[in-house]
């Protein structure tokens, strides 16, 4: 069984108008293109502002994406450019001459201006990352190769089922129950 | 001591307080030459706001029964205007508009049509006040909200069913038309636009990278007209024109053949018909036809294919276009 | 939301399904809200797995891009639909045959990119749901023949230059161009 490179279904739904399949598609790259954009951008309510244009600039674009590259890189290069113009348009304004925060928050506007970075979300995003952490260092060992074989090794099936002599088969079952494990602790976190 | 307005001048003997609730009541009511004056004022305002301003926003556009919605996004940088506008359903048809050329891309023909022009706000300064209200009349209509903010109301109500007319919601602070409606002579709505996302840019650094036409698409480019014969009459008259509709001007094209295109423009100060008169062998629409508000009427006239369109109801432009005929040997003038 | 269709999740996840199976788990991933955020939440476990940094806010960045591009025209397929008539197709009136330009090829779809965010919003308000979004069925004019259709776009188009309104409203009179579809 080849391993295509698990992108280009999504891709050629998407170009085709499929809306959901770059839903999934910006699920997968969101947390890299944020990070990506971070390094520009301070704020992180603006980060998450640039992403998002970073993603709806990808969607308009999609038709001129070339196959022969892969698309991360192209996404890449989308989001420099969006996060660089950002920067542009930041440090060309002149202090003082906004329409004035004081103003959308008297007109009840005042939403788009609240600091996304309380000490609150600060902590989530590092109880997430705490959390997983946890949860797979107590997997059993099986579980725990497998999927630190696929995830930070990038190994198919095949070669983890060669490197730990098991049947594809044994490989797939024990990455899936890896993650449903970790899951059980993270699906709670996430509620709303 | 300012001078009052010329509402007021002939009360200033009356009691303070009595003064005080004429003045303050004028504004509300509208009546007269001050509200001219106001209206006049608020316009300009919307005009200077709509073109020195930098800003992006989505607009729904409702008609008939029809829910459109658009982006618009309109920068200045350096002096210049950079206009941009796509239609975000159905078909991705985009307008870009900079000081010298218009693009309109039509992705269902695959053609880009371009076109060379002349900024309207070159054409039209501002608004004749006075003489519109021979025609319509002209309102403040006190503040209304709108999208959570404070919006000045402007009326301009035709008299006639000859024309439409215009009710603009203008943000108090910036002076853009948060709402506009396209009124019937009985002051009812038959269009209207609202923003329903709009925001400034404090500065823009530059016009954005152009990613260029689409693959495969053709391009039609339409010269600037010849400059307009000014003091050379047109070889065309116009014999009972709708009440109110001048003669503004005409301009020459040249088509792929040589063959001339006269345009002719009529207004009445604030609605515009332009009547197109081609030679007879040119293909053109023969009766009436619409795109929402917007009317056509086509005929031919003395050999020739005329084609008149404008954001008048039907009537008006099948008036137009039947008010025109060849300017008679001996000199009869059009003014 | 059953196992099997979750292990078909994982199993997509690292592109390991064949394609049968996968075209049936894509579907599924449409009509399920569950099983999308369940591939959000997988990624996450990658992601921190790597070692890359997550953020809480961002997660959100994916409900919003859906959001907005729900007002967004469906893009077209690479296969062009339209057969053009052959020979001359006049647009304002003009024959094409002198001005015809096949431009160089260039990257991207549209010309609008959209400007970058504004600076101070004035407006944000969710927009009307959409109503006859997908009746394209009405044609511009109204008239049968499409040289005249072409012909009365490009008359409009130019007219706007030259209608007071125009110049009061701004580009917002393009509208009556840009908004409407043309059947096919």
């Amino acid at each position: 069984m080849t391993n295509r490179p698990p992108d280009d279904e999504l891709v050629e739904r998407a170009r085709g108008g499929d809306r959901r399949a770059f839903d999934l598609l910006v699920l997968r790259y969101q947390q890299r293109v944020a990070n990506l954009v971070s390094r520009y951008v301070r704020e992180p309510s603006e980060t998450q502002d640039v992403t998002q244009e970073v993603f709806i600039k990808a969607y308009r674009a999609l038709k001129g994406f070339r196959r022969d590259s892969a698309f991360y890189t192209w996404l890449y290069r989308i989001a420099i450019n969006t996060a660089k113009n950002f920067l542009v348009a930041q440090s060309r304004r002149p202090p003082g001459s906004d329409l004035g925060v004081e103003t959308a928050e008297q007109l009840g506007m005042g939403g788009r201006i609240r600091d996304y970075a309380t000490p609150e979300r600060e902590l989530l995003s590092e109880e997430i990352a705490t959390t997983i952490r946890a949860a797979l260092d107590g997997l059993p060992e099986d579980l725990r190769t497998a999927i630190t074989l696929r995830e930070l090794e990038g190994m198919s099936y095949e070669e983890i089922a060669e490197a730990m002599s098991c049947p594809i088969g044994t490989v797939r079952s024990r990455i899936f129950r890896a993650r449903e494990v970790i899951d059980k602790h993270l699906k709670p976190l996430l509620q709303p | 001591m300012p001078r009052l307005p010329a509402m007021t001048r002939g009360v200033e003997a009356l009691p303070p307080a009595a003064l005080m609730v004429m003045l303050l009541l004028a504004p509300q009511t509208g009546a007269g030459a001050s509200a001219n004056a106001e209206v006049k004022a608020a316009l300009a305002r919307m005009t200077q706001a709509l073109h020195s301003l930098s800003y992006t926003g989505t607009f729904v556009y409702l008609h008939g029964d029809r829910l459109d919605t658009l982006r618009f996004s309109h920068t200045v940088h350096d002096g210049q205007e950079l206009e941009r506008l796509v239609s975000l359903n159905g078909v991705a048809r985009e307008v870009h508009r900079d000081p010298t050329t218009v693009v309109c891309v039509m992705p269902d023909a695959k053609a880009v049509l371009v076109e060379k022009r002349i900024p309207a706000t070159q054409l039209w300064p501002s608004l004749d006040v006075a003489r519109l209200g021979q025609f319509y009349r002209l309102h403040t209509l006190g503040d209304s909200r709108v999208a959570g903010r404070v919006a000045q109301v402007v009326g301009i109500i035709p008299r006639d069913a000859l024309r439409y007319g215009y009710r603009f919601y203008l943000d108090r602070e910036t002076g853009l038309p948060l709402k506009t409606d396209l009124m019937n002579e009985e002051a009812n709505p038959i269009e209207q636009i609202m923003f329903t996302s709009l925001g400034l840019h404090a500065d823009v650094s530059g016009p954005e990278e152009d990613e260029g036409v689409p693959n495969g698409y053709r391009t039609v480019t339409q010269n600037a007209p010849q400059s307009d014969q000014k003091g050379v009459a047109s070889q065309w008259v116009f014999r009972n024109l709708p009440v109110g509709f001048a003669l503004h001007g005409h301009h020459h094209w040249a088509d792929a053949t040589g063959a001339q295109v006269e345009q002719l423009v009529l207004t009445d100060g604030l609605a515009s018909v332009s009547v197109y008169v081609e030679r007879s062998g040119s293909e053109g629409l023969q009766g009436a036809a619409h795109i929402g508000a917007v009317n056509a009427w086509g005929g031919r006239v003395a050999d020739h294919q005329v084609t008149a369109v404008g954001e008048v109801p039907h009537g008006t432009v099948r008036q137009v276009a039947e008010a025109l005929s060849p300017r008679p040997a001996g000199g009869d003038r059009n003014d | 939301m059953s196992w099997e269709q979750r292990e078909h999740l994982s199993s997509l996840l690292d592109g390991e399904l064949d394609p049968a199976t996968q075209d049936r788990v894509l579907g599924e991933l449409n009509e399920d809200e569950g099983l999308r955020d369940l591939w959000g939440r997988y990624h996450l476990i990658g992601e921190v797995l790597r070692g890359e940094p997550v953020s809480h806010g961002v997660i959100a960045v994916a409900d919003r891009v859906r959001k907005c591009l729900e007002e967004e025209p469906v893009m077209l397929s690479p296969r062009p639909r339209i057969s053009i008539p052959r020979g001359l197709v006049h647009v304002g009136g003009w024959a094409l045959a002198a001005s015809v330009a096949l431009l160089a090829i260039v990257s991207g779809p549209t010309l609008f990119r959209g400007a970058a965010t504004p600076s101070t919003w004035l407006v944000r308000q969710e927009p009307p749901t959409p109503i006859l979004y997908r009746d394209q069925s009405g044609v511009r004019w109204g008239v049968r023949r499409p040289e005249v259709e072409s012909k009365l776009n490009s008359f409009l188009a130019n007219h706007q230059a030259y209608s007071p309104v125009a110049g009061l409203k701004g580009m917002v009179s393009y509208a009556t161009f840009a908004r409407y579809d043309s059947g096919r």
